[in-house]
């Protein structure tokens, strides 16, 4: 057997921990690859709106995947090589020479980069196509995007794994080499460490994690705007230092409970868990911390997307709306866009002829009374529009009487009408100028467009109407009514635009089109930023998958010397099972903790509360992580053999 | 009364094609209640077969073991370990002490198995430490005291249950002769003072010396079994004996220490 042959069965016997390795460099190879084939696009640098800012967001993604998979393989490739010091101390005393060693390391390390990058590679040229799709459909490219996989894709993917591999192996041997023979075959043994708690780590983590929850939970906008990388920093450092006193001290409370720990369960897992999370508290609070990223990205991007889309239906609520200039007849177009609704089946709207005089109101802000004197032009609608047209947000205001009236603004600020309370206005109609008192709804508009409306009472309009002939008016017709994302509106849309372009007399506007439009930016936002948390969340599982099988010939003793003391194997099982979990759980509580407090401050940002999008976001990656942890304790419990062993390890001993 | 019995107990190791081996052929013997019996023979005689065959962790090919009158071959699974923590104590050559509870706690460990209240497992472990002299070192964890401190708290943790029968393999094993010889001081204590019936598997005969009788096992079968008199030097002598005619050239005990060994007992223990 030569050293490449030692290499390679090596690799195949620790297949199980190369698992989640390979897994996880093969998928950030992947995913670099297919950033790097999409920022190298020649069709995505210009034609498109965002074009100027799409290469550079994908490959600046590229790097934070590049980086991320570097560190990951720095801590894998280390703990890996420490995991096997005996392995290789035992080797040097058998006689392999250092030279030997280093060869065999190195085709070792070969075997598994050139498996990684070309599984990753494999999957990036199988997945390239629907990515493209993926692509082309989020920008709304008017055709789909080509393949792009000319050789500059390779050679940036394969350059910076390459070299990022051959970084890790040179790490590596260092850890080898610089250790005496003796040193490594001790090196398996480390020394356990009693459970120590210092207050000084406990009060300087718990301070700046509370400190960093403080400064989220501010009121202010400016000051959480101020904080994001501050804060992001403080906790990051306190839940270092905090995760591993907390636990202690937690545990050691536990220990003192005498009524609660003197049962089989927590008397074997509370001693047991001390020492874990204590050699593995880096490893966890790293967890916990890309776990709140994942959730916080998360949640932020699935917030601006749904506040996105709830702003976009409230500032254009009318499904579909026509502005007809004065003296042209309304009655073609209305039969027009009918024709064309019926003829895609879109069914549900309403369709609303009306002929709206315009008027100016006397500007009121109560920060600038300077500007007291100017006008702002509004449209004058009745107080039965107001109440029948369709508005998602917002219940329409009560109207007095004759002499009241309903500024309604044309963006909507807080999703609810407020009020300032009412004032008497000048508004100015044909000449003419009345007095009225007036209310402000801040709902969102009434129609599409950005103007004023202001609402009075019918009797008022029909006065208006009449002796105020001479005003200028417009004409809208809207097809009101919920079904503004209907089957066939995407085509029936398309069939109007044909006839009314952006530049027509007759101007036409669409819930559904905004809609589109403002999603094609967020979209592609969104994907990016899933990508990236598939990223990561790859990346912690496969940390934690690491940790679990690193130690599992310690724990395979553990459990062994249990079985003989007489555990039952459903006792075992049960216990294995929580001490797992605790792993897994421990960094996932401590992530959603963070991440809350982080849609609390998105939630300032936003003027009103995101945590439920927060929390649909953790309850998604709960599914995935539960069943990542599913099937890593079936494979673990699989590997520690227990039912089988129990007899061997007792000849062993 | 009988604690112990192995009837016929055949174990036959390999087979599916493999040449088979038999460890253990038709091997027959008791233990009463309050004895201390140690099996002794040279390695590969099948000792450790016979060990793990009364500790109900490996299955006889055929032959029962019966335990206060329980046939062991009849218990499966949860029972079976049941019976195991119940009514069995192990003490391993390396301990086997779970480095994650302290002393104390790893001697509790098989009451809070079996939910014992707190009241009778502190006054068991007051009890059962006192007698083994470790009841100052309870909170200190298994790394933290020295291999003789470390078997004694095994030692307590295989007797505070109070099993039928303390099953010991090779408990010297990984001892010094300081530390060996306090811990078979102790096992005696334990045997003549408190009752427990023990049940021990060496090939130091040092060790052996403090038993009341001993066992011979040579290729799977009963050799010869010696008891002793009033001198335990004169037993440890007999011993000896038995060995140098038993011992087949294997080296083991071929130049037998003298009483109050100089020599190092690992360094007798390569050929194992």
């Amino acid at each position: 057997m030569n050293l490449r042959r030692l290499a390679a069965k090596n690799v195949w016997q620790n297949r199980g921990r190369y698992l989640a390795y390979l897994g996880s460099a093969a998928f950030s190879v992947m995913i670099y690859f297919l950033y790097t084939a999409a920022a190298l696009h020649p069709d995505l640098r210009s034609g498109f709106a965002g074009a100027s800012y799409l290469a550079p967001a994908l490959q600046a993604s590229a790097v934070v995947i590049a980086i991320f998979t570097l560190l990951f393989l720095l801590y894998s490739g280390s703990a890996f090589i420490r995991s096997r010091m005996k392995e290789f101390g035992l080797l040097s005393l058998l006689g392999l020479t250092r030279r030997q060693l280093v060869r065999m390391l190195l085709w070792e390390n070969v075997i598994i980069a050139v498996t990684a990058v070309a599984a990753g590679l494999g999957l990036g040229v199988l997945f390239l196509k629907l990515f493209f799709m993926a692509i082309s459909a989020l920008l709304q490219l008017p055709r789909q995007l080509p393949v792009y996989l000319a050789w500059p894709v390779w050679r940036q993917t394969l350059g910076v794994f390459g070299g990022m591999f051959v970084f890790v192996s040179l790490l590596s041997l260092r850890g080898v080499l610089g250790r005496t023979v003796i040193e490594l075959i001790r090196a398996g043994r480390k020394p356990q460490e009693r459970p120590k708690f210092s207050k000084t780590k406990a009060l300087l983590g718990t301070a700046l994690v509370l400190g960093g929850y403080a400064w989220a939970s501010s009121p202010n906008p400016n000051t959480i705007m101020l904080g994001v990388v501050n804060v992001t920093t403080m906790v990051s450092i306190g839940t270092y230092f905090v995760l591993r006193e907390a636990s202690v001290a937690l545990l050691q409370g536990l220990r003192r409970a005498r009524r609660l720990y003197e049962r089989p369960g927590p008397f074997l897992t509370v001693g047991r868990l001390m020492f874990k999370l204590q050699e593995n508290y880096r490893v966890l609070s790293g967890a916990a911390i890309m776990i709140a990223v994942i959730l916080s990205a998360m949640g932020t991007m699935l917030s601006f997307y749904m506040l996105t889309e709830e702003a976009v239906v409230n500032n254009a609520p009318q499904a579909i709306q026509l502005n007809v200039p004065e003296g042209e007849p309304a009655a073609p177009h209305v039969a027009f866009v009918e024709r064309t609704l019926a003829e895609y089946g879109v069914s549900g709207l309403r369709p609303v002829e009306m002929r709206l005089p315009k008027a100016a109101v006397e500007n009121y802000t109560a920060t600038a009374p300077a500007a007291a004197a100017a006008t702002v032009p509004v449209t004058v609608a009745p107080y039965s529009l107001y109440t029948t047209l369709y508005r998602p947000a917002g219940r329409p205001l009560p109207l007095a009487g004759d002499d009241e009236a309903i500024r309604v603004r044309p963006v909507a600020t807080t999703g609810e009408p407020r009020f300032p309370g009412a004032e008497p206005r000048r508004v100015t109609i044909g000449g003419a100028e009345y007095t009225l008192t007036m209310w402000t709804d801040e709902a969102g508009p009434l129609l599409n467009g950005l103007e004023d409306v202001l609402v009075v009472s019918d009797a008022r309009f029909e006065q208006w109407v009449e002796s105020h002939a001479d005003a200028p008016f417009r004409t809208v017709v809207a097809w009101t009514g919920e079904g503004w994302g209907a089957a066939g509106m995407a085509e029936a849309l398309g069939r109007l635009r044909e006839r009314y372009g952006d530049t027509g007399p007759v101007r036409m506007s669409s819930t559904y089109e905004m809609h589109r439009a403002s999603i094609a930016q967020f979209g592609l936002a969104l994907f990016i930023g899933l990508f990236i948390s598939l990223v990561f969340f790859a990346a912690t599982c496969s940390l934690l998958y690491f940790r679990l099988f690193t130690e599992i010939d310690e724990d395979r003793r553990y459990y062994t010397r249990l079985r003989q003391l007489g555990l039952t194997p459903g006792e075992l099982q049960r216990l294995a099972r929580a001490q797992a979990l605790v792993v897994f759980a421990v960094p996932f509580v401590v992530g959603l903790v963070h991440s809350t407090f982080a849609m609390r401050a998105l939630s300032t940002l936003a003027l009103q509360s995101v945590l439920h999008y927060g929390w649909m976001v953790a309850a998604g990656y709960l599914v995935l992580y539960s069943a990542f942890f599913a099937g890593t304790f079936g494979l673990y419990w699989q590997a520690l053999g227990l039912r089988e062993r129990a007899a061997a390890a007792v000849d062993a001993a | 009364m009988v604690v112990l019995e192995a009837i016929n107990l055949s174990k036959v190791y390999g087979g599916r094609g493999q040449p088979a081996t038999r460890a253990l052929h038709d091997f027959s013997f008791t233990v009463e209640k309050g004895e201390f019996v140690g099996v002794m023979g040279p390695s590969g005689s099948g000792k450790t077969t016979l060990l793990n065959l009364l500790a109900t962790i490996d299955t006889p090919t055929s032959g029962t073991v019966r335990i206060e009158g329980v046939d062991t071959a009849k218990l499966k699974g949860d029972k079976l370990a049941r019976f195991r923590r119940q009514r069995l104590g192990f003490v391993f050559q390396d301990y086997n002490l779970l480095d994650t509870l302290t002393l104390g706690e790893n001697i509790i460990l098989p009451l809070v198995l079996d939910r014992k209240p707190g009241r009778v497992i502190r006054e068991r472990l007051n009890d059962v430490s006192r007698r083994l002299g470790i009841d100052n070192i309870l909170h200190k964890y298994p790394y933290e005291v020295s291999g003789g401190q470390q078997q004694r708290a095994a030692a307590a943790r295989a007797i505070i249950h109070e099993p039928a029968i303390l099953l010991a393999d090779e408990p010297t094993g990984n001892l010094d002769s300081k530390s060996a010889r306090e811990l078979m001081e102790t096992f005696s204590v334990l045997n003549e003072v408190g009752r427990v019936t023990i049940a021990m598997v060496t090939h130091d005969p040092f060790a052996a010396s403090y038993c009341r009788r001993i066992l011979f096992i040579r290729d799977g079968r009963l050799y010869n079994e010696i008891h002793r008199g009033h001198s335990r030097q004169m037993f440890f002598q007999q011993i000896l004996d038995v060995l140098a005619v038993i011992g087949g050239g294997n080296g083991e005990n071929e130049n037998p220490p003298p009483e109050g060994r100089e020599t190092h007992p690992a360094t007798a223990r390569w050929g194992r």
